[in-house]
Parts: structure tokens; C-alpha cells; sequence
């Protein structure tokens, strides 16, 4: 079953910065938030953060990672531990406020190029599949995010999530079928 | 009209879908300005939480050390004031040489041989009254 590929991100580079910034140059903290900041606003849109408190969480994900780093022993790459801790800050904000706003579907047609019928069709299951997810346990939508969005393989999944590749691949597969359930 | 089954590959696309208009359109310039403002207002180095983990294990460390130290010489100090010192006086012994051990000897049989003053009641009887008075004040010190 052949996945995306995940976004080539060489994990000695961030190692690089990971070191330099830990050596006093802040200029390497920018360069890390530069290089994940989109990757992490999409898995958190997919993971249902709401779009008006997206920024916040981006920062508050990276300040929450800056603050830890020191706890990162690379048992994966920095990305994927970056989209874990990005899953407790989503989860921390779902506590505090309402869900998400919904956007309405005319809304967001207007940003896409395209055929309208086949684009409203595409969105409207965008909209079935994120509303899935939301009734997906936490564990299954992260790992099938990290999978299905991101392109993972799960023993990178099983380390940033802290479970086993086996268990991972068990949540995968139950969120599969429910979500296939629900878009059908 | 019974709904199509969704494919697994066309669940991924729709997947790979999500977010990505609002990632497209999030502003990573103005992330990365709020973070560098949030780390200087929080004082959060990567310097700093390097140092502070070093420090914090080198302090657990030295306090450990002086733990295990102290709790060696307490034990010590016990160990020592149990000794016999009998035993002591035994191994002093079995140093000397047989002359030594007759001087020895001879020093203990003087020391056992000289007269102990007895009381003498009949003494204190023949004192006077401002005698008895003074030798009572001379013993209140």
C-alpha cells in the first residue's frame, strides 16, 4: 500500500539547529519554526484545531518544544515530535474553548481553482472526513493523521506517540474502517 | 442509489487535503516573530536548560557524595566507641617485650602497694570552731 512520501526533511540539519540554538544563537530556534510551521498548522486543522486560534497553537506548540528540548533523546525525528506535542496542545485548548467555528462550504470554495461541481464534491467529503475525525479517540486520529497526512511509516509513529509500531498499526486500521464507514 | 465505497487511497488524498488551504495561507513570518518574543519574555534558552540540567546533576551528584561520606564517618565513630578497651589494652600488650611487660608489672605492684589514706574523724574533732568554719568554706569553693 503505497503512501505519500513525507516532506524530505533532513533530520541532521535539524539536529544542526536543535545544537546551535542550544548554544545561545536564537537564530536557529527561527530557522526551526520556519521549517514545520505549515507542516504543524496542517496536522492541526486535520486533528480539528479551530483556523482563528491556529497561530496561537503553532507558537504554543514551539514554545512548549523549546522548553522540553532538552527532554528530545531523537528517538524520532524532530518533526514528529514536534506533531505529538502539537496533539497535547490541541488537546489542552479543546478544554478550554468551544469547538471549532465551521466554516461555510461557499466560504471555502472561493480560495480553490477548479471545476465548482468536482471542488464542491472534494470539499464536502473534507468536510465529512474532518467532522470523522473528530469522532475518532485521540490515539486513532493522531496515528492516522500521522500516517494518512504526513506519510509516516509507524515505528516513527510509535516512538513520537509513545506506543508500540504493532499498536499503531492496530489504531490505523480501526480508524480506517470507521471513517470508510462514515464517508460511504 | 446505493453510495459509493470509499477506496483506501482516496481516503489518503482527502487526508492529505486537510489543512493544507490554511496552511498555505498561515503566516510564518509572524509565527516565528511571536515565538522569538515568547522566548525572550519567558527567558527560555536552549543555553540555559542545557546549564540548568548540568547543574542540577552535578549538585545531585555532590550531594550523594557528601551523604555516602558522612554517613561513612558516623558509622565509623559508632564502630570505634563499641571497641573493647580491653582489647586495645591487649594489643598495646602483645608489642612489648618481656622487659617492658616486667616494668609494667612492677609499675601496677607500687601502685597497688601504696598506702590509701584512711579518714581521720579524731582530726576534725580537735579543731575550733573558726577552723571547722574555714575548712567548710575553703570546701564551697
Amino acid at each position: 500500500m503505497p503512501l505519500a512520501s513525507p516532506v524530505a526533511v533532513p533530520a541532521d540539519d535539524d539536529a544542526q539547529l536543535i545544537a546551535a540554538w542550544q548554544g545561545g544563537d536564537e537564530r536557529a530556534a527561527a530557522e526551526l519554526v520556519r521549517r514545520h510551521a505549515r507542516v504543524l498548522a496542517r496536522f492541526l486543522v486535520g486533528a480539528g484545531a479551530p483556523e482563528a486560534d491556529l497561530d496561537d497553537l503553532v507558537q504554543e506548540t514551539f514554545i512548549r518544544a523549546f522548553r522540553a528540548i532538552g527532554s528530545f533523546r531523537r528517538q524520532c525525528q524532530f518533526r514528529t515530535w514536534l506533531l505529538a506535542i502539537g496533539g497535547n496542545a490541541l488537546k489542552d485548548l479543546g478544554r478550554r474553548v468551544a469547538r471549532r467555528r465551521i466554516v461555510p462550504l461557499d466560504e471555502r470554495l472561493e480560495s480553490r481553482d477548479g471545476d465548482p461541481h468536482q471542488l464542491a464534491e472534494a470539499t464536502e467529503t473534507e468536510e465529512r472526513l474532518r467532522r470523522g475525525l473528530e469522532r475518532l479517540p485521540r490515539m486513532q486520529r493522531e496515528v492516522f493523521l500521522l500516517r494518512a497526512q504526513q506519510g509516516l511509516e509507524y515505528d516513527e509513529i510509535a516512538a513520537a506517540l509513545d506506543t508500540s509500531p504493532g499498536a499503531a498499526r492496530v489504531h490505523y486500521h480501526h480508524a480506517v474502517k470507521r471513517l470508510k464507514g462514515w464517508l460511504q | 442509489m446505493k453510495p459509493k465505497p470509499i477506496q483506501d487511497a482516496a481516503l489518503r488524498d482527502h487526508a492529505q487535503r486537510l489543512g493544507r488551504a490554511a496552511a498555505e495561507h498561515f503566516d510564518v513570518e509572524r509565527t516565528v516573530e511571536g515565538v522569538l518574543e515568547r522566548l525572550r519574555r519567558e527567558r527560555i534558552t536552549g543555553r540555559a536548560t542545557g546549564a540548568w540540567w548540568i547543574r542540577s546533576a552535578w549538585l545531585r551528584a555532590a550531594a550523594a557524595i557528601v551523604l555516602v561520606l558522612g554517613a561513612g564517618l558516623v558509622v565509623r565513630g559508632m564502630v570505634h566507641e563499641r571497641e573493647s578497651p580491653t582489647y586495645l589494652v591487649v594489643d598495646d600488650l602483645g608489642d612489648l617485650s618481656t622487659g617492658q611487660l616486667r616494668e609494667v608489672l612492677g609499675t601496677l605492684d607500687q601502685t597497688l602497694q601504696t598506702p590509701v589514706p584512711e579518714a581521720a574523724p579524731e582530726d576534725l574533732d580537735s579543731l575550733t570552731t573558726e577552723q571547722l568554719e574555714a575548712v567548710l568554706q575553703s570546701l564551697e569553693g
